[in-house]
């Protein structure tokens, strides 16, 4: 054997040796529940494009038997933010990652200053707040919760590390699984007193592309608000999606039912043009991204100059707040829109809804 | 047999092979998992198969291959930094086989994927020629072509003195 035949292998051995010891059986899990989800969801389009076949056929064959035509149906093209509008199953959602749960798991009152108090679906992320109370739930050996975690979270005084990869049972006799996210540099964590339920809710795990409009990166600043002052919509709005950014990188997006769009289109139209100031201590301070708030309004105008507007909103008492249209139209965000905002598609947990100075 | 069984079984050495392949804590759990969902899209098909092992390495090599030829921007996100040993070889200056080693690993790094997999195939997981062509899907040939040249190069590139390989040191 050569020299370098005897490096090579030396130099893979060492690096095996540094491979990480993950829990490939939950990785299986995952890869198991991500090819059955394909399976159920490939039958049901073909449940849905055979009903749809049959319906069509229904209609049309007795019509083209009558004329004689051939009858060849339309192909509808995807429209962007209106492919969306089924109303979306309750899911904790967070950088694509998507973890279906009951819809009571995610009332915002089951977590109380970091500590889940009822069965809860939550996001831990790097910019989480300092906790300042320590709720104490009667029975937290029987809540069952559901996190999504930043991979690498800062390290606190007083709290355990983070739980490591794998499934294991709790001193509360809670079974806990543990993955990282591939890709999406999270960890999900799944607890609970019943097994079953614990793999059921982990197994749900997937991943999801944004919604064709939100980019999965963006840039946090706006473009120049220096245009027209006659609003930053004309037309009207027939679909919308709202994304939520971080440090310029997408936390969550939102594709609007028609009342949620309609409810954003009216209260970016009341809204008085130009943006706020940021706050003087701006000027010594320097805030953590977690203290602003980036969204982009990604809008279906069919009216408009071009068929899709992109809005851009920054929020925050160090930026200046309010949305920016791409020809630099301005409008200011009112406390209603940041409201309606953070409902759609939360941004920082940090993010206090501080629009800065006006 | 079923998916965890099998997983339970050589999950681990698919890990350490997804990590020589391409050398990062992440990336290869990333890629393991492409590979288990790959393989249990077509299950049966890798229970049937004579050598399971292979089919799936296979499937491993070749999503290896495609996330490399995805990843346009070239950059290369690590985990952590890996401690230098400092333990150099009979009493010499542990500096110089620091050097020596990462130089070595920079030459092997700057090989072009295919050729790298054929080298990790070779002589990491023993495969022969044949079993490499098989996992890759070409021929015998184009492997012994392939391992060949990538000896060669890294021959060439060991040999270099190793400030060439260090840019930007005073000398």
């Amino acid at each position: 054997m050569s020299d370098v035949e005897a490096r090579l292998r030396d130099t893979f051995a060492a690096e095996a040796g540094a491979a990480p010891d993950a829990d490939v059986v939950a990785l299986a899990a995952v890869a198991r529940g991500q090819v059955r989800r394909e399976r159920r969801r490939r039958a049901a389009v073909g449940a849905a494009a055979l009903g749809t076949l049959v319906v069509v056929a229904a209609v049309l064959v007795p019509r083209s038997w009558s004329t004689g035509a051939t009858v060849v149906p339309a192909v509808r093209a995807p429209s962007g933010p209106s492919t969306g509008t089924a109303p979306e199953q309750p899911a904790l959602r967070f950088r694509g990652a998507v973890v279906p749960v009951p819809a009571a798991y995610l009332d915002p009152a089951a977590v109380r200053c970091g500590t889940p108090v009822a069965d809860a679906a939550y996001v831990v992320r790097e910019d989480r707040p300092v906790r300042s109370c320590l709720a104490t739930p009667e029975h937290p050996e029987a809540l069952t919760t559901v996190v999504l975690e930043d991979w690498v979270l800062p390290v606190t005084d007083g709290e355990p590390p983070p739980p490591a990869t794998g499934r294991r049972v709790l001193e509360d006799g809670r079974t806990q699984v543990v993955t990282r996210v591939p890709g999406a540099d999270l960890r999900l964590v799944v607890t609970s007193p019943d097994p079953a339920l614990a793999d059921r809710l982990f197994q749900g795990l997937r991943l999801e592309p944004p919604p064709e409009g939100c980019p999965s990166r963006a840039v946090t600043s706006a473009p120049d608000g220096t245009g027209r002052q006659d609003g930053v919509l004309r037309g009207r709005v027939t679909a919308a999606v709202v994304c939520s950014y971080t440090g310029g990188r997408l936390d969550t997006a939102h594709v609007l039912s028609a009342n949620e769009s309609a409810t954003l289109t009216t209260r970016l139209r009341v809204a008085p043009a130009g943006l706020g100031t940021p706050e003087p201590f701006c000027a010594t301070v320097r805030l953590r991204p977690g203290y602003e708030a980036h969204w982009l309004l990604v809008l279906d105008t069919p009216e408009g100059v071009t068929p899709r507007t992109t809005l851009h909103v920054a929020a925050g008492p160090c930026v200046a707040s309010g949305v920016t249209a791409p020809d630099g139209a301005t409008a200011r965000l009112t406390s209603d829109l940041v409201s309606l905002l953070t409902t759609l598609a939360p941004g920082p947990s940090s993010f206090s809804g501080v629009v800065g100075g006006t | 047999m079923e998916l965890e069984e099998y997983v339970a079984a050589r999950g681990p050495a698919l890990l350490r092979l997804a990590h020589v392949l391409c050398g990062d804590a992440h990336r290869a759990q990333d890629l393991v998992q492409t590979a288990l969902v790959d393989a249990f899209r077509h299950w049966r098909r890798v229970q049937r198969a004579d050598h399971p092992d292979a089919y799936v390495r296979r499937i491993l090599v070749n999503a290896h291959l495609a996330a490399v030829r995805k990843r346009s921007s070239g950059e290369v996100p690590v985990g952590e930094v890996p401690e230098p040993d400092g333990a150099g070889p009979d009493g010499a200056d542990p500096a110089d086989g620091v050097a020596g080693r990462d130089g070595f690993r920079a030459a092997l790094d700057g090989l072009p994927p295919r050729a790298r997999t054929v080298l990790v195939l070779r002589y990491w997981s023993d495969l022969d020629d044949v079993a490499i062509a098989d996992a890759l899907g070409v021929s015998p040939v184009t492997v012994r072509a392939t391992a060949s040249r990538a000896l060669a190069t890294l021959r060439e590139r060991a040999a270099t003195p190793a400030t060439t390989t260090t840019t930007g040191e005073a000398p």
